[in-house]
């Protein structure tokens, strides 16, 4: 299953920027909307409220101007009409539909003349000089008072106005009928409005128990706002009385303290931009979706389908398939990455070729060089084997030799002459030579067939050592040699392996140094390195020349052609030498200047009858070049 | 269109829908006024109705209350004459009533609404009101009394009772020159004065017999009239031939008031209180055990007929025409006052001194 990660992180980025982008020019637009709209509205309603403020100002106006003509007349002249006219009063009351109660004071506060189309109020004070109305118009003020109830509910004002002589008129406004001066402000359709008086009591609304029940805007804020307003001019959106969301205005009612407030609900108000958002709405949604599925349809086309066939391409080639072929017919980038990629397959292909045919010749040279070495081998194991048999064949006929010259030396066959036991002598003496010549070509083969047999037990090497200088101090003694044994303090006690075959080799060793040695002195001597031992043979001989150092271990050989006349062997001593060294996994070098003398170093692994047991056979530390 | 006015009146005296009631009330509230100016009967109705109880303090004069709440004692309902309820309001001492929570309100006489004591009624709504008037044997007293300037005459030396109340007395003395008892007018104030020396020619003072009626002089003769209040006649008419006269120059209004203190912790409670006592029937009840006037007029047709037929007690309104209302004074004018009756009473004692030399 191909990892789409990265498609569908692309398609999700694409979706959050197209919806980003979206909601963000959506929002835009709305509230561009809305706030023309907001405007718009705030606009209309400002105008409303005036417009009603006016309705409701001229109302009163033509209510009560009728009526001031009742103070241009003298005030004896009042008492006359109301003694002989008492009904020029009603008709002036009937005349003006908002005033219920109408009556002429003097400058005292008594009463001339009063009338009205229900129970007299006004008329039935007896505190006129104390009452506000009476005391406002004394201070030359028209007066209005608050929305008063009677214990029957009808709300009425007072309203009064100043007259020259010092005394007043007074109505009582009939409230009913500015609320229906204010009902009937309407605008929209949820649009109303209403009037509070500077208290915030609600004294008009098209709902009558609210002014009834004395209703206040005190306690909402977003309606107080209007109280603070010194001209009485806001709008604004709240909650209002019936509890739904509207957006409101405000105009003061002039010449009075009262102001009207208009409503319209907040879901007419913004009727456009709720549609607005809607089809906004909509339209983002099915652009958004268009969008992002057009998009990644490209996506897919331009980018996905091409990266998906490198992807499959390069499955096949790691199924080992170069010949497939990404097809990259197009200029562009991604184009550009499949010619880059069928490169790069055609050049792996070649690498690939290249690497069979390598691996073919290997193959074929690693099967020639195995027969070779096998036929080494055969050769190498016939020849040991042929010179073992041929030194057992010859050492039969030999020892029959040797036993009968030795026979006749003793005299077996009566006295012999000087001239027959000197020659005799001479054939034993060649005998014996030939016989160790040929015992060292039986030791050579055995060992390079394999066929030695290490024992490892318990020795001690300086019993060894001590043993050897016993046997072959009469060497030293003879060319009046100094010869010495040296111990490392270090040197076990006891060691592990073939005590038979290490004594062959010192005395071998030895043998050299005394053959090569005139005089000075020859020393031999142990030390303990790590986890080996080592034997140390010097001399103070003729040396070794560094040109002949690295074959003087090969069979047959020794410093010179001419040494070994001179100083007699076989040759083949340092090569069985080496052999066994190498045999019991140790090694040996010799280090020599080539004129003052030669020491040779055995290395030996140091394995003690105490760690016996856990060390592998150490035969890692012969590094020889085997030779054949 | 609009709903008629038979709609609006429909609901008569329950007020119980009210819209900002709170569920939450207090379980008191503390009344604070004269002694025995509330009859318990209706302080127990509210409490066995609401569940709240009412704790009733009371004064000696208005003035220790109004000392009172000035050190910020806290009172929840304060009864308060009408020339003293500017005193407090100006101090912002009292609050605003919320008349959402008192529609009874609207049952309150027009005479008493937005006075000028309280021009847009914010702060009070009244309680009980009378008038000053002059008590008259007239079985001692051969002509009608009609008029203030019978205090002053020659025949009834000896034989007028005043009250050590200065503005009371001030008052009548302006009155009786034609001039408003509020005048601060020091040139009117001089000449009632002038009146105030002569009237002590006439007069003895009340007090010397009764700290708080002028029953007892009048009822065994001491005084053959007397300034008084409706309570007197009550107390004196059962055994006297007593005539109770409003003078036709005006009589002056006396009216308490209830008020509610802007530090009251109880005012929902209060205001609560208030709407019960403008029941109407509460109302009645108020009259008829104080034999005070209440400014209910629904309550009125449930009045004991014999207490609002009573004109003692609610006169009639021809005879109202020229009430005046005691109005507070303004410093200077207060201080002018002060002078006045000053000047008066060391005038008397200066008599006083002439007197026991002689």
């Amino acid at each position: 299953m191909p990892n789409r990660r990265l498609q569908r992180q692309l398609i999700a980025l694409l979706i959050v920027v197209t919806l980003v982008s979206i909601v963000a020019v959506g929002a835009s637009v709305f509230i561009f909307v809305r706030q023309t709209e907001q405007e718009a509205w705030q606009g209309r309603q400002a105008e409303a409220a005036v417009n009603g403020a006016q309705r409701v100002e001229g109302s009163i106006t033509q209510s009560t101007n009728g009526l001031l003509g009742l103070g241009d007349i003298d005030a004896d002249l009042v008492r006359l009409f109301a003694t002989f006219s008492p009904d020029a009063i009603s008709n002036l009351i009937e005349r003006n539909r908002g005033v219920i109660e109408l009556l002429r004071v003097d400058a005292d506060g008594e009463i001339l003349i009063s009338g009205g189309k229900d129970e007299p109020v006004l008329a039935n004070t007896f505190t006129i000089p104390q009452s506000s109305w009476f005391l406002s118009t004394t201070d030359g003020e028209r007066y209005l008072s608050d929305v008063q109830l009677t214990p029957d509910q009808l709300p009425y004002a007072i309203i009064a106005f100043p007259v020259n002589d010092g005394g007043a008129i007074a109505a009582r406004l009939d409230m009913l009928f500015i609320w229906e001066v204010v009902a009937s402000i309407q605008f929209g359709e949820t649009g109303s409005a209403y009037v509070i008086d500077s208290d915030g009591n609600i004294i008009g609304h098209s709902n009558v128990d609210y002014a009834i029940r004395r209703e206040n805007i005190a306690g909402r804020p977003e309606l107080e706002a209007i109280l603070e307003d010194t001209d009485r001019r806001w709008s604004g959106s709240y909650e209002n009385f019936q509890g739904e969301d509207v957006v409101g205005s405000s105009a003061p009612i002039e010449g009075t303290d009262w102001i009207v407030v208009t409503e319209l609900t907040e879901a007419e108000a913004f009727q456009t931009s709720q549609r607005a958002i809607r089809f906004l709405g909509v339209g983002a949604l099915l652009f958004g979706v268009a969008v992002t599925v057009g998009t990644a349809r490209i996506l897919n086309t331009l980018v996905f389908s091409p990266v998906a066939s490198l992807q499959s391409g390069a499955d096949r080639i790691a199924q080992g398939d170069y010949t497939h072929k990404v097809p990259a017919k197009r200029e562009d980038e991604i184009g550009q990455v499949a010619h880059a990629f069928n490169n790069m397959m055609t050049q792996l292909q070649e690498r690939e070729n290249q690497l069979v045919k390598q691996s073919q010749d290997l193959a074929v040279e690693v099967e020639e060089r195995k027969r070779a070495e096998k036929i080494a081998n055969q050769a190498s194991a016939m020849k040991s084997a042929f010179l073992a048999n041929v030194s057992h064949e010859l050492r039969t006929p030999l020892n029959a030799i040797i036993g009968y010259v030795e026979l006749l030396l003793l005299g077996m066959d009566g006295e012999l002459t000087d001239s027959q036991r000197d020659k005799l002598t001479r054939v034993n003496v060649s005998s014996l030579r030939l016989l160790g010549i040929i015992n060292d070509i039986l030791d050579l083969s055995r060992i390079e067939a394999g066929r030695v047999d290490l024992v490892d037990e318990p020795f001690s090497p300086r019993a060894m050592l001590e043993s050897i200088h016993k046997q072959m101090e009469s060497l030293a003694t003879e060319k009046n040699l100094n010869f010495q044994v040296q111990h490392d303090e270090q040197l076990p006690e006891q060691l592990m392996g073939d005590q038979k075959r290490i004594e062959q080799v010192v005395v071998n060793l030895l043998s050299n140094a005394f053959k090569f040695t005139e005089q000075g002195s020859v020393v031999v001597s142990t030390r303990v390195r790590d986890y080996t031992w080592q034997l140390v043979v010097e001399d103070t001989g003729i040396g070794i020349p560094a040109h002949v150092r690295e074959t003087i271990f090969e069979p047959f050989r020794q410093a010179e052609e001419g040494s070994r006349r001179r100083f007699g062997g076989t040759g083949l001593g340092l090569s069985i030498t080496r052999d066994l060294i190498l045999t019991m996994g140790g090694n040996i070098r010799v280090d020599s200047n080539g004129k003052d003398g030669s020491t040779f170093v055995v290395t030996l692994p140091l394995n003690t009858p105490e760690n016996h047991q856990d060390e592998p056979k150490p035969d890692t530390l012969a590094v020889g070049d085997e030779g054949v | 269109m609009l709903i008629t006015a038979c709609d609006i009146g429909n609901d008569d005296s329950e007020e119980d829908s009210d819209p900002t009631t709170t569920p939450e009330l207090a379980d008191q509230l503390v009344y604070y006024s004269w002694e025995e100016d509330l009859p318990q009967s209706v302080m127990d109705a509210f409490t066995e109705e609401t569940g709240i109880e009412v704790v009733y303090l009371t004064y000696v004069s208005q003035e220790e209350a109004i000392e009172n709440i000035r050190n910020g004692e806290t009172y929840d309902l304060v009864v308060m004459g009408n020339e003293r309820v500017p005193i407090l309001s100006r101090e912002n001492l009292l609050a605003e009533l919320d008349y959402r929570n008192i529609p009874n309100s609207r049952n309150i006489s027009p005479s008493f609404r937005n006075l000028s004591y309280d021009p847009e009624s914010k702060f009070s709504i009244p309680y009980s009101w009378g008038t000053t008037g002059i008590l008259v044997r007239i079985d001692l007293v051969e002509e009608e009394v009609t008029s203030w300037d019978v205090l002053w005459d020659p025949t009834y030396t000896g034989f007028v009772g005043i009250w050590d109340d200065p503005r009371t007395t001030i008052g009548i003395a302006l009155m009786s020159l034609g001039y408003s008892p509020n005048s601060e007018n020091p040139a009117e104030l001089e000449e009632a004065l002038g009146k105030l020396q002569e009237l002590r020619a006439t007069s003895v003072f009340l007090e010397q017999f009764d700290d708080y009626t002028s029953a007892p002089p009048l009822i065994d003769g001491t005084v053959h009239m007397a300034i008084g209040y409706a309570y007197d006649v009550l107390e004196s008419r059962d055994s006297a031939q007593i005539q109770y006269v409003l003078p036709e120059e005006g009589t002056i209004l006396w009216g308490d008031n209830w008020v509610i203190p802007s530090n009251a912790a109880h005012k929902r409670e209060a205001e609560l209180f208030l709407d019960f006592l403008l029941r109407p029937e509460i109302s009645a009840i108020l009259s008829e055990e104080t034999y005070y006037a209440v400014v209910n007029t629904e309550a009125y047709p449930l009045i004991d007929e014999s207490i609002i037929n009573d004109t003692v007690i609610y006169p009639p309104a021809e005879d109202m025409v020229n009430a005046q209302i005691l109005l507070p004074l303004s410093d200077d004018g207060k201080a002018l006052h002060d002078d006045i009756w000053a000047r008066f009473m060391s005038s008397i004692q200066e008599e006083d001194v002439e007197e026991s030399q002689e």
